[in-house]
């Protein structure tokens, strides 16, 4: 009796599992084609875009870039000196150290000849206290915020109560930014007024020869670890967000680097503190607000590779990474249900939500209640060998095309890694993945699904080093 | 459902292999192009030097230059060789460019091809088209730039302003800012770049438009004015200081703090009791930029106004006034502690360090006492 219980579940999950790959893998082909013309229109846009004359305009808007910092000694000196180096016209640098307990601050200190200075924060949005704001005359753009830990939202939260100009980009303390991001971060906003808020691409640096806070040369990544995500990172992105774009959803804006309407932000109340996933949830949450007050208004994602990243290459790392992403993932959507299937807002209800509900919250659980599926199946004899040997190949292939199609929108696009061998080598990897990486990286999101309490609220950070020294 | 899965595979298979054979094509055929497009800038590229020097006047370029390279422009990769030298040209001289370039593009057919490109369906090109036009600077194109207004895509209104702006042409220009119900759809600062980039007489322009009944470009063209820096303008764009439009307001208060005009210091300090606090932060800032000691006292009393925005401009404002520092020292001795806070940060954002210790070091007692009373207060506040 127990047994045919136990059977007629299997079955049933093994028929919701074949719909439901058939359905992720459909969204995310029709994304691939999208995100192939929104690419096409894009450059074709590019040839004819005035950002280069903006980049020396005083009609520019004036960007204050803020970077949360917590335990970041090693590299923040580089990534302050790239961000201070950045061609644009009028912006400031606002580094928030966020109660960091190595020698971020000491470090920032020195390196910059900065002293304390006494400055009143004007309170937009409620944060823990600074302890000390401090400026330096070398570099009169450079303002350095060090206040009580309170997690990245709150160090964001700071870091506009400091800002003066009316946008702010965010930016990781560890990520470095091409020469001309401003000017493209901030041209949508220039280009068209109902523009809140834009999201830059973000690429994997790994590998990559690195000089003064700068991008010399692109190379692909000598471990094996970074090399899957850099073929991740390009799914990701290129189909992946471009696609949301194209259908005017975008959900996420990397916390590696984005651009805000500062105004719009402090209406909704800044970053909310308590979630990890807070560049989630404040677009999640502009989405709802502004889609609630009936505003019209653009949520957009440049394809440019405008912000350079480490990618974990510790397998440890790997783990923390993507439990926090996870993690971020949940708390958004957990914080904003009532978008699930709500005509009222849109695509967004109809169609965003429900997708990062079902696909990319449940997703992992769902592929790893598969793979325990496969032994209990052939345990009770319900598995048929061919079908089964069929779907998996299907599954992969599936997998395949979308990372080759990213590579290949990348090498028609922006071309960054020329050589045909660069190209095989990613496409190797984009093989590669299905078998073994792919299936740890899902097991470590069902530990962020199953963790979620335990870390929703850490900064879950992971070793980073010295840029140069890579 | 076997069948289906076969199908499948059979798709994706397919696809990645058309991809990766396109790509290789792509590849190829940018190679081939590439290296084809260096051979004929080998083969032209002095004959075209000696056509743009001859319009420079730097050497004479023979007819026979001209009719050999009309006889080969109908290869549309030499053509497109030829208009990114122009263009390369333009950008690389920093001149504006003359009529006769004007006249060179329109003889040797680009003007008409970049017209006929306008009647496209496809946005990219016909926004292309009217960005190459304004290059060109021909009015032959100004009409079917005009019409280009009236499209759905702010990206070709944009390029076709922008055109009509390097044209420069006063009265197409004024007619494509009012009538075309598009152009208010673009954004202030992409605005005001065009009006800025104007090559005819902007000055005609910015009266003209100041005037507009459409507030948002009269604000805009307000701003533009004083981008102008012309002091004949000043009474013009003072007369606005009186407006009914906030917007209207601030603009014509930031174009007069961009002018620097010390006469309408009195104007301005009125202003510094409007209702509205973003009028009131802006007369602020432009008095600080005209730097009228007239305007000491009413700042002053600025730096207790309700609104942060207000004081904070008020103290700078005070700061970059000549004898600041006196003001200052007198709001340090007085009883208001936001007014001091305030003054105490821009004094730190905007480094008076400096001239603090100028004041130290000058003769005058007056200047050494008001330094003092400063250095007091900042290192009570420091302990």
């Amino acid at each position: 009796m127990d047994t045919l219980w136990l059977t007629s579940i299997i079955i049933g999950f093994n028929r919701f599992l074949l719909f439901y790959v058939l359905c992720i893998n459909s969204i995310y082909f029709f994304q691939l084609i999208l995100s192939a013309f929104s690419l096409y229109d894009y450059l074709r846009k590019m040839r004819y875009s005035d950002y280069r004359k903006y980049s020396r305009s005083n009609n520019m808007i004036p960007i204050s870039v803020l970077v949360p910092a917590y335990n970041e000694a090693e590299t923040i000196v580089d990534n302050v000196r790239s961000l201070l180096s950045l061609d644009y016209p009028v912006f400031e640098v606002i580094v928030i150290n966020d109660g960091s307990v190595d020698n971020t601050l000491d470090t920032l200190l020195q390196a910059f000849g900065l002293r304390e200075v006494e400055q009143p924060v004007l309170n937009r949005i409620s944060s823990k206290p600074v302890k000390g704001i401090f400026r330096s005359l070398d570099s009169p753009n450079l303002i350095v915020a060090d206040k009580e830990n309170g997690g990245k939202a709150d160090a964001l939260n700071v870091g506009i109560n400091l800002s003066r100009y009316p946008v702010f980009a965010s930016i990781d303390a560890d990520s470095i930014l091409e020469n001309d991001s401003l000017v493209r971060v901030i041209m949508p906003f220039i280009e068209d007024s109902r523009t809140a808020a834009v999201g830059g691409i973000v690429r994997v640096a790994n590998g990559s020869r690195i000089e003064s806070g700068r991008i010399r040369g692109i190379r692909l990544p000598r471990r094996r670890l970074a090399l899957f995500q850099v073929v991740e990172y390009l799914r990701a992105f290129l189909t992946g967000r471009m696609g949301w774009d194209a259908l005017g959803s975008l959900l996420i804006i990397s916390g590696a680097f984005g651009a805000f309407r500062k105004d719009l932000v402090i209406e909704a109340g800044g970053y909310r503190v308590g979630t990890i996933g807070e560049d989630m949830e404040l677009v999640v949450r502009l989405h709802a607000i502004l889609r609630k007050g009936k505003k019209k208004y653009r949520i957009k994602f440049i394809p440019d590779p405008v912000c350079w990243t480490q990618a974990p290459e510790r397998v440890r790392d790997l783990r923390n990474q993507r439990r926090r992403w996870q993690i971020g993932l949940m708390d958004s959507l957990f914080r904003h249900k009532k978008l699930l299937f709500n005509p009222r807002y849109g695509i967004i209800g109809i169609f965003a939500a429900p997708y990062f509900w079902f696909f990319e919250m449940l997703g992992p659980l769902v592929e790893a209640i598969g793979y325990v599926m496969i032994p209990l199946s052939y345990y009770f004899g319900l598995l048929n060998q061919k079908f089964f040997l069929l779907f998996v190949a299907v599954s992969i292939l599936y997998g395949v095309t979308l990372s080759i199609g990213a590579i290949l929108l990348e090498e028609y696009t922006f071309n960054k890694y020329p050589s045909l061998l660069q190209l095989f080598k990613l496409s190797w990897y984009g093989i590669l993945e299905n078998f073994g990486y792919r299936q740890l990286t899902t097991l470590f999101r069902v530990e962020g699904i199953l963790r979620y309490r335990k870390y929703k609220n850490s900064w879950g950070k992971f070793k980073r080093h010295h840029f140069e020294e890579k | 459902m076997e069948l289906y899965i076969y199908y499948t595979l059979i798709f994706f298979s397919g696809v990645i292999q058309f991809l990766y054979l396109y790509l290789l094509y792509d590849k190829l055929h940018t190679a081939i192009l590439s290296k084809l497009k260096a051979r004929y800038i080998r083969l032209y590229s002095q004959r075209i030097d000696c056509v743009m020097d001859g319009l420079l006047g730097k050497c004479r370029h023979s007819k026979e230059d001209l009719a050999f390279m009309k006889k080969y422009l109908h290869k549309r990769l030499i053509q497109e060789i030829f208009i990114e030298k122009i263009l390369e040209f333009i950008e690389v001289s920093g001149e504006k460019p003359f009529p006769q370039l004007s006249g060179l593009c329109e003889e040797l057919g680009f003007v008409g091809h970049e017209i006929d490109t306008l009647k496209s369906r496809d946005t990219f090109m016909v926004a292309l088209a009217c960005k190459t036009l304004g290059e060109f600077r021909s009015k032959q194109a100004v009409q079917p730039l005009l019409r280009c207004l009236n499209s759905y895509s702010l990206d070709i209104v944009y390029h076709a302003l922008s055109a009509l702006a390097k044209i420069g042409d006063e009265g197409a220009f004024v007619m494509a800012l009012e009538e075309s119900g598009n152009v208010p759809l673009l954004t202030e600062r992409s605005l005001i770049e065009i009006a800025d980039s104007f090559e005819g007489n902007r000055h005609f322009v910015c009266k003209t438009m100041m005037k507009s009944p459409n507030e948002y470009l009269a604000s805009v063209f307000i701003k533009a004015a004083g981008n102008l820096k012309d002091r004949t303008l000043g009474s013009t764009i003072a007369a606005f200081l009186t407006d009914e439009n906030k917007e209207i307001r601030i603009a014509a208060s930031k174009a007069l703090g961009t002018l620097g005009d010390a006469r309408y210091t009195g104007e301005l300090v009125k202003l510094l009791t409007d209702a509205e606090w973003e009028v009131r932060a802006l007369a602020a800032g432009a008095l600080g930029s005209i730097k009228s000691p007239l305007a000491l006292n009413p700042l002053k009393k600025a730096l207790s106004d309700r609104q942060w925005h207000v004081r904070f401009n008020a103290a700078g404002a005070i700061l970059a006034v000549p004898g600041g520092l006196k003001t200052a020292a007198r709001v340090f001795l007085g009883n208001d502690p936001f007014a001091k806070d305030i003054l105490m940060s821009a004094m730190e954002n905007l480094r008076f360090a400096e001239a603090l210790s100028r004041y130290e070091a000058s003769g005058d007692v007056n200047e050494q006492r008001s330094a003092k009373i400063i250095r007091n207060y900042m290192a009570k506040v420091k302990e």
